[in-house]
C-alpha cells in the first residue's frame, strides 16, 4: 500500500511541477488539478497493469501493456487539463504529453 | 537534420506557450515552493503509515518443510511475485523462510532432471515467464501464513509453521500445514497440531482489514471521488463564465 501511495504522490508532484512550469498559473490551483487528475487516472492504470498482466510474460508484451496504458492515461488527461485549466487544446495536449512522458519514463526505468 | 528542426520548432512553441501565459509573481513562487516542500516531506510520512503502533508488535513466522529429503528426485522452489518485483528461493529441508505481509508466494516442485537454475533467468520478466509457462513445474495450492500483528501483551515471540509434503504427482504437489510451534517470551515453547491452528493464527487483525480496505479505497473509491471533484470544478468553472 505504501508503494502505491508513494507512486501517486510522486506522480502528482511531477505533473504539478511540469504543469506549473508550462502554464505559470496559481500553483495551488494547479496542484489541486494535478491531485484530482492523478487520483482519477493513476489508481485505475495501476489496477489494470497489476491485475491484467499477460500470462505469457514476454518483455515486449509487458512494455506494450505499460505504454498502451500510458497512452490511454495521456489521452484521458488531455480533456481533463483542458476543462479544468481552460487552456487551449494544443497546450493541453503538450502538457499531458510532457507530464505523462516524464512520469512514465521515471516509472519504467528508474 | 529534420529531427533537429522539429525539436527546435517544438522548443520555440514551448517558449511561446510559457511567455504567453506568464503571470507568475513572488507570492505564487513562495506558495509553489511550500507545496513542493510539503509534498516531499509528505512522502516519508506516508511511508511510515504502514508502521504498526507502539502497543502492537510483529510476531515472525518461520515456515519450513520437514520432509523434503523423502523426495530426493525433486527440487522445491518458492516463487513470490509482487506488482513491481519477483523473487524465488530454492527450499531446503528444515530451512526457514519468512513470508512478508503483502506477499502471496507459490510453492513448486520440479524433477531434478528437468531443472536447470540458469533457466529461471535473472530479471523479473524472465522469472515470471519461467514460473507461469514452464509445464514441468508442479504447483501446490498451499496458502502460507505471513508474519502476524499482535498486541504487546501476546506471550509469543515467534512461531514456526511446519509443512509436510504428502504426495507429488505430475499435476499436483500435495503439501499441508502439519503442526506449529509457539515460542514464548520466557524461552519456553509448545507444539500444537494443525487442527488447533486457530489458537495460533487468529482472525485477521484490524491492520489486515485496514490494508484490505485501503487498497479497495485506493483502486475504486479514490478515482470516483476524484472524478466527482473534477466534475464539480468543471461545472463551477462554467457557471463563473
Amino acid at each position: 500500500m505504501t508503494s502505491l501511495i508513494i507512486a501517486l504522490a510522486l506522480t502528482i508532484t511531477l505533473e504539478f511541477l511540469i504543469a506549473w512550469a508550462l502554464l505559470r498559473r496559481t500553483p495551488l490551483k494547479l496542484f489541486i488539478y494535478s491531485v484530482l487528475i492523478n487520483c482519477f487516472t493513476l489508481p485505475i492504470a495501476i489496477y489494470i497493469y497489476t491485475h491484467y498482466q499477460p500470462q505469457d510474460s514476454y518483455h515486449s508484451q509487458h512494455l506494450l501493456l505499460y505504454f498502451s496504458l500510458e497512452f490511454i492515461v495521456f489521452a484521458v488527461e488531455i480533456p481533463l487539463w483542458w476543462l479544468l485549466t481552460k487552456i487551449k487544446l494544443p497546450k493541453a495536449i503538450i502538457l499531458s504529453f510532457l507530464a505523462n512522458l516524464v512520469t512514465s519514463l521515471i516509472g519504467k526505468f528508474i | 537534420m529534420m529531427i533537429m528542426r522539429q525539436y527546435c520548432h517544438f522548443c520555440e512553441e514551448l517558449k511561446f506557450l510559457i511567455q504567453s501565459d506568464c503571470n507568475l509573481n513572488h507570492k505564487n513562487m513562495k506558495i509553489a515552493l511550500l507545496l513542493f516542500a510539503f509534498t516531499i516531506f509528505l512522502i516519508p510520512t506516508i511511508a511510515s503509515a504502514d508502521v504498526i503502533p507502539d502497543n502492537w508488535l510483529t510476531i515472525p513466522i518461520c515456515t519450513k518443510i520437514e520432509n523434503i529429503n523423502l523426495f530426493p528426485d525433486y527440487t522445491f522452489i518458492l516463487f513470490n511475485q509482487t506488482p513491481f518485483d519477483s523473487r524465488y528461493l530454492i527450499v531446503k529441508q528444515n530451512e526457514c523462510f519468512d513470508i512478508k505481509k503483502s506477499e502471496h508466494p507459490e510453492l513448486f516442485a520440479i524433477k531434478k532432471t528437468d531443472f536447470k537454475l540458469s533457466d529461471i533467468g535473472e530479471n523479473t520478466v524472465a522469472r515470471n515467464k519461467y514460473f507461469k509457462t514452464n509445464p514441468k513445474l508442479i504447483k501446490s495450492d498451499l496458502l502460507f501464513y505471513p508474519s502476524i500483528y499482535a498486541p504487546t501483551s501476546d506471550p509469543r515471540s515467534a512461531i514456526t509453521d511446519i509443512l509436510t509434503i504428502q504426495t507429488i504427482s505430475d499435476a499436483k504437489l500435495n503439501i499441508i500445514h502439519s503442526k506449529a510451534i509457539n515460542y514464548y517470551v520466557g524461552g519456553t515453547s509448545a507444539e500444537l497440531p494443525y487442527d488447533q491452528r486457530l489458537n495460533f493464527w487468529p482472525e485477521p487483525t484490524i491492520f489486515d482489514q485496514i490494508e484490505h480496505y485501503s487498497k479497495s479505497a485506493f483502486y475504486f473509491l479514490l478515482p470516483i471521488m476524484a472524478l466527482g471533484g473534477i466534475i464539480f470544478l468543471v461545472i463551477k468553472n462554467k457557471k463563473t463564465i
